[in-house]
């Protein structure tokens, strides 16, 4: 930056040098024409009138005879004088050419040298506005360094927060199935109980067990995946292999309940994806599904390419999501307060985890209302994925 | 967590006396950077009067709008049109494509009118998310609603502002247009690293935003 300005600060000077070297030559020349013509009147003058050598070389030095400057008026009476003769004698429009050509070659230069400048003050602007479109595209990819740097801070700061949200969940989580495995386990040993009720006590302890398994499991998911312990690794796969694995982790609960899950015909995409995580986004979805759908249901799987972007649909023929309910279903840990879904099992994590796998992964995951009932879970996934 | 877009004590009236309608009614608001924030409201709720404010569109009665702490409305018209131009890209509902022009011209347009060379490579990249790269030739009238919207998303992200203001962009869109048109616009505003403010009335749009305003009234209810 610095070498580039001295560069163009000697290259003004030079310039101005050279043209000032060249009118001067220039104005040095015309003196000598000038000088040079005279000369040649006077020689002239005394070959023609030897007898009046002397005045005339006095006069062609501005003297007069006895030798002293002329005065201003006899400069001015000589000068009408001279100027009469000429246009006696049909001189008058006639120029001194000794010196013309050199006149023109001063203006020519002048106006050379006037161009150079103005060509090298215009590429001057353009290097000055260059610079400074320069530094303006520098200083707004600083801004969006920024903004990156600042996204980067604030998750971080946001994952800390979370993960002592999420000790705090999890523990609250585990809490109440241990509570009542360990009430049933005291009333078994205090008190004295007939056959079937202790059966019944082992059976419901048995089932509590499960469900404390199971939702050990998704938590473990959920944390590892919060944590940053699981890195997805997304590689290039099989869309419909993915929806089929999905489908086939629910078909037994399906079964049970009666419910028919179809998925309409799609010719098959490959999507650069984590297949075993995406497999479980969608296993989420379908499981919501069938938890909370009524016995004799169908299960519709939609798949359709936009321009961008996959979008699977899962519908379901269920209790549906109230309106106002929609946007907190993907919250962690939060279920709704509807009897329908306190009744069934669940922890309020399938729905984050599947939001979180989703965007993680560049896609989206929303929910609407179905028709008449029931739900529609819309899943984007990126068909470029970078 | 600074804010990159703020107000403060926002007020805008329209009418008189007993007809006055109160579009913003003294709003604090604060727009996290990087963020993805959906104001969602009943149409005559004030939500796209506070776009307009926020974008520097038009002026408040009283109250600022802080862009990255500076105060927009201090500006002269001209000024303000100059960061506009350079701060905040906007995507309307009725696309505002320049019909005589192409999609790749249209896309350029704004950066051109800043004075500034087109970054080629980094519009291509944009063409190709967009699914337009071999549409870059046509005219916005042989275009669909939502390739027209795509084009415009582009137009906004090309100048790379630092804000992106949406007054219901998939308004005209089909469902499924829809939730590309907004899968597009979250996936690239995440990518560049740029702050999102989107309004709508759709709830399904709200669900994949970082946070949603409720306005109600004029007046922020629920954050």
């Amino acid at each position: 930056m610095d070498r580039r300005k001295y560069q163009r600060v000697a290259l003004f000077a030079g310039l101005l040098f050279l043209l000032a070297a060249a009118e001067g030559l220039l104005a040095y020349r015309l003196v000598q024409a000038e000088k040079n013509q005279q000369q040649i009147m006077l020689g002239n003058q005394v070959t023609a009138n030897p007898e009046l050598e002397s005045e005339l070389v006095k006069s062609f030095y501005g003297k007069d005879e006895a030798g002293e400057d002329l005065t201003a008026e006899q400069r001015e009476t000589y000068g009408q004088k001279g100027a009469e003769l000429a246009g006696k004698y049909g001189y008058a429009s006639e120029k001194y050419s000794s010196a013309k050509e050199y006149l023109y070659g001063m203006g020519a230069v002048l106006l050379l040298g006037m161009a150079g400048f103005a060509g090298f003050f215009i590429t001057e602007r353009r290097q000055l506005s260059k610079v400074q479109m320069e530094t303006q595209r520098q200083r707004q990819q600083q801004d969006e360094l920024e903004v990156r740097f600042e996204k980067v801070t604030k998750k971080l700061a946001r994952e800390e927060q979370e993960t002592k949200a999420l000790i705090t969940d999890i523990s609250h989580q585990l809490k109440t199935p241990i509570a009542s495995l360990k009430m049933g386990y005291e009333i078994a040993q205090t008190t004295a109980l007939t056959e079937a009720e202790k059966q019944g006590f082992e059976q419901k302890g048995y089932e509590e067990m499960q469900r404390l398994e199971r939702l050990l499991e998704s938590l473990l998911n959920l944390s590892k995946l919060e944590a940053k312990l699981i890195q997805l690794q997304p590689a290039p796969c099989s869309l419909k292999e993915i929806l089929t694995q999905a489908v086939n982790s629910v078909y037994m609960k399906a079964f049970d309940k009666n419910i028919d899950i179809s998925m309409e015909k799609f010719p098959d995409t490959t999507l650069v994806l984590d297949a075993k995580w995406t497999q479980e986004a969608f296993a989420n979805l379908l499981d919501n599904a069938v938890k909370y759908s009524p016995e004799h249901t169908e299960i519709q799987m939609r798949v359709s390419t936009l321009t961008s972007y996959m979008l699977i649909e899962v519908v379901d023929q269920g209790i549906g999501i109230r309106p106002e309910e929609a946007n907190s279903v993907f919250k962690r840990f939060y279920r709704g307060n509807d009897q329908l879904v306190n009744g069934q099992e669940g922890s309020g994590v399938g729905l984050y985890l599947t939001r979180k796998i989703v965007e993680e992964q560049g896609g989206t995951v929303s929910v609407k209302a179905g028709y008449p009932t029931g739900s529609i879970f819309r899943v984007t996934l990126p068909l470029r994925n970078i | 967590m600074k804010p990159i877009l703020e107000t403060k004590d926002l007020v805008k009236y329209y009418g008189q006396g007993e007809n006055v309608v109160r579009a913003i009614d003294h709003t604090d608001i604060q727009i996290p950077v990087g963020e993805f924030t959906a104001i969602v409201g009943r149409s005559g709720s004030g939500k796209s009067t506070l776009l307009h404010m926020l974008g520097g569109l038009d002026r408040p009665d009283s109250g600022k709008v802080l862009i990255g702490g500076k105060d927009i409305f201090d500006l002269k018209d001209e000024q303000l049109a100059i960061f506009r131009r350079r701060k905040i890209g906007f995507i309307f509902q009725s696309y505002n494509l320049i019909s005589s022009l192409n999609v790749w011209e249209n896309i350029v347009f704004p950066i051109g009118l800043d004075g500034k060379k087109v970054d080629h490579d980094f519009v291509m990249d944009i063409i190709q998310r967009i699914g337009m790269e071999d549409k870059i030739h046509a005219l916005p009238s042989t275009l669909s609603g939502g390739q027209q919207q795509r084009v415009a998303i582009a137009r906004a992200l090309a100048a790379r502002p630092a804000i992106i203001l949406a007054d219901e962009p998939t308004g005209n869109l089909d469902s499924r247009t829809e939730i590309e048109v907004i899968s597009l616009l979250k996936s690239c505003v995440g990518d560049y690293g740029q702050t999102l403010v989107m309004i709508t009335h759709d709830e399904t749009i709200a669900q994949m935003a970082d946070r949603v305003l409720v306005i109600e009234d004029g007046k922020v209810v629920n954050s």
